[in-house]
């Protein structure tokens, strides 16, 4: 069965994400949404710095002499798009790779951000512990949202990766955007990037459009006619894969609802929540989720 | 009755016998058998798993009982504890994952409560997706519990946590079954990668029946080779595999052996429970004479019978778990007093004079909650302290 590999230090995962850095994304979230009133480039940094801190200690382990190491279960690209040019998100050494490890994205963040944080013993007593928030990605907005150059170079990595790595998990691409296309119709180079494959199924892209409408995400629709009548919705729509089965129960319960089969793994009219969520689900194969009350 | 028992452990490619997350311990003499998952995103799995089962084995859980699984968990918390390193010795971020998730694991277990010549009479307790299954005598068909189908194992398990504040009562619910085994039965425990591959029969070319049989043949010397190739060829998922295979026989052989039974707690531990119990009840301290009281049984063998006092002690014991479950995500919020006070308002009437509920009145007071009252007993003023080291109790 296609994507059932699990990402792991012999096979690891590829995740490339894609972040929209046009002008648009200097505006607030609607005052409604998980996020709102808060810039949504800032917010997406912050969801997207929060996530790979995640996936880091997700994927600590203790080593046989009691030390922590982090597994390389997953390959990593960041990249930023806006004005005519794609660049990596990353800075210093990391931007200079196509794809950073686990491990190397734990020794070299920009800053480490420490605060303090109250937690409840059993008991009800208070105590505090220190929380640290690594900084690997930073607040981006500039003009223009060139996504085919985006995908293309997704597209790219993709194949790359693939052809080292033929029996993992295809590589899983998240493309977040508030706006249209700038440089012209996306829907040739996406089918073009989802045509590339490993031997357990073909690449994945999945899409979030962030607004700032206060309105409810329309999440994992499994037709059209789920989304508004909004001719960009549905382009987005025919763009993006659809859910795997192997991944449909895990994700039926990150969101405590059935999804219908067929599923696409889009987000529109999404928040800071859909962002994150959307990150957790595409790295299930890394971070087995443990109960669902969590 | 007599059982024939091999122990099968392999360990998923990334992992070597050092660092295998499953853990499993059996005493056939007293009939008792476990299997445990470490959850592999959580740090130090293999250590809670193997408390775990290890407690399993000398201090069996009797019951699916929230309350004695509560008790239960607590003397796990107490090994686990011994065996690992200061938190101050972690790097931060370690530190900090550790604080926040501890380790979580599955687990899934057997006692046989009457062992007779021409049968055995067994309890089943699970939580989170290991598994028994088993296969009558002469029957293809084949059972399993908690999950009965390939598709439940999809879903995120449930995983008992080593820390005593994720732990919920109304939450990590054991599963329990009743099961009576005969001659030539045969019943496994067994970690999830390998109960969902026999419920799905394979890849799908074999029938459970087949899958389980297959299992069931192979020994410890064979079964490196055995899950490499179900791998490869049969669609075995790379994970953590581990099985503990029972065969039951009506005659002692070479390999068969006497099946021994368990259906109390042993004398000792029953009195320094009680013991603990009359110290609590000395103290006021209802939530923990509900803990250590259980679901009872360990106290009527010894005569002690006090449903009334028993009820009361629950239903503050509740209160007091479940105001602090609430409590926690709105701690660093910036309306946390209004919201905590919402909290007290429902819970007062259960907590006001509790002596338990005392160190959680303080940190209302210190939160600006009105209308708290902070004995004269508890009044120190609530500063943010130092974390108590996992598995460290705080009463």
């Amino acid at each position: 069965m296609p994507y059932s590999q699990p990402w792991n230090s012999r096979q690891p995962g590829c995740l490339i994400l894609l972040l929209d850095q046009s002008g648009s994304m200097d505006e607030p979230f609607g005052l409604q949404q998980a996020g709102g009133g808060r810039r949504k480039c800032e917010m997406l940094a912050t969801v997207v710095n929060g996530f790979l801190n995640e996936l880091i200690t997700a994927n600590t382990v203790i080593d046989k002499n009691g030390m922590p190491e982090v597994r390389p279960r997953a390959e990593v690209a960041i990249l930023g798009y806006s004005g005519t040019s794609v660049t990596s998100a990353l800075k210093g050494g990391l931007g200079r790779k196509e794809f950073v490890t686990l491990g190397e994205l734990q020794d070299q963040p920009l800053a480490v951000e420490r605060r303090k944080k109250r937690e409840l013993d059993e008991t009800g007593a208070v105590y505090e512990v220190e929380v640290s928030f690594p900084i690997w990605v930073k607040p981006v907005a500039g003009q223009g949202t060139p996504m085919c150059a985006a995908l293309r170079r997704a597209a790219e990595l993709a194949q790359r990766w693939a052809a080292a790595n033929p029996q993992s998990y295809p590589p899983v691409v998240i493309n977040v955007t508030d706006g249209m296309s700038t440089d012209g119709d996306p829907t040739a180079i996406a089918q073009d990037l989802c045509r590339v494959a490993t031997a357990d199924g073909q690449a994945l892209l999945f899409t979030v459009h962030l607004t700032n409408l206060n309105s409810a995400p329309v999440e994992y629709p499994a037709t059209e006619s789920e989304l508004p009548n909004d001719p960009y919705a549905q382009l987005l729509f025919r763009i993006t894969s659809p859910v795997p089965e192997t991944s449909l129960a895990q994700l039926s319960a990150m969101l405590h609802r059935d999804l219908s089969p067929g599923a696409r793994g889009l987000i529109f009219n999404g928040d800071a929540v859909s962002v994150r969520l959307m990150f957790n689900f595409a790295s299930i194969p890394a971070t087995q989720l443990l109960d669902p009350n969590r | 009755m007599f059982a024939e028992i091999s122990i099968l452990e392999y360990w998923k490619s990334e992992h070597d016998l050092d660092t295998l997350e499953d853990a499993c311990a059996c005493d056939a003499g007293r009939g008792l058998f476990a299997v445990a998952d470490g959850a592999g995103t959580t740090l130090f799995a293999r250590q809670w798993a193997v408390t775990l089962v290890e407690l399993f084995v000398s201090c069996p859980l009797l019951s699916a009982d929230p309350f004695e699984l509560d008790w239960w968990l607590g003397q796990a918390r107490a090994r686990y504890a011994e065996g690992l390193p200061a938190p101050e010795q972690l790097p931060p971020e370690v530190r900090q994952k550790w604080q926040r998730e501890g380790s979580q694991a599955t687990l899934a277990a057997l006692r046989v409560v009457e062992s007779e010549p021409e049968y055995a009479l067994v309890k089943l307790l699970a939580i989170g997706d290991s598994c028994l299954l088993w296969r009558p005598a002469g029957s293809e068909v084949v059972e399993s519990f908690p999950l009965r189908s390939p598709a439940e194992f999809s879903k995120p398990p449930l995983c008992l946590p080593s820390q005593a504040a994720l732990f919920r009562r109304s939450f990590h619910r054991l599963q329990e079954q009743w099961l009576r085994l005969r001659p030539d039965d045969c019943l496994m425990l067994a970690t999830d990668a390998l109960a969902r591959w026999i419920l799905a029969g394979g890849d799908g070319s074999l029938t459970p029946g087949q899958c389980f049989e297959l299992v069931a043949r192979q020994v410890p010397s064979s079964w490196e080779t055995f899950v490499e190739e179900g791998r490869a060829l049969r669609g075995l998922a790379d994970d953590d595999c581990t099985a503990l295979v029972l065969t039951c026989r009506r005659t002692l052989s070479e390999r068969a052996i006497l099946l021994g039974a368990t259906q109390s707690y042993q004398v000792a531990l029953q009195q320094e429970r009680r013991r603990a119990f009359e110290e609590a009840r000395r103290a006021g301290d209802r939530r923990r004479m509900a803990v250590l009281y259980g679901d009872g049984t360990a106290f009527r063998e010894q005569g002690l019978v006090i449903p009334g006092e028993i009820e009361q002690a629950r239903c503050v014991a509740e209160a007091l778990d479940e105001l602090l479950w609430q409590l926690r995500p709105l701690l660093n919020r910036a309306d946390v007093a209004k919201q905590a006070a919402q909290l007290w308002q429902r819970y007062a009437p259960l907590l006001a004079a509790e002596p338990c509920a005392a160190s959680l009145r303080r940190t209302l007071a210190a939160l600006g909650v009105p209308g708290v009252e902070v004995g004269s007993g508890d009044s120190q003023e609530a500063q943010p302290e130092k974390r108590p080291a996992q598995g460290e109790r705080t009463e």
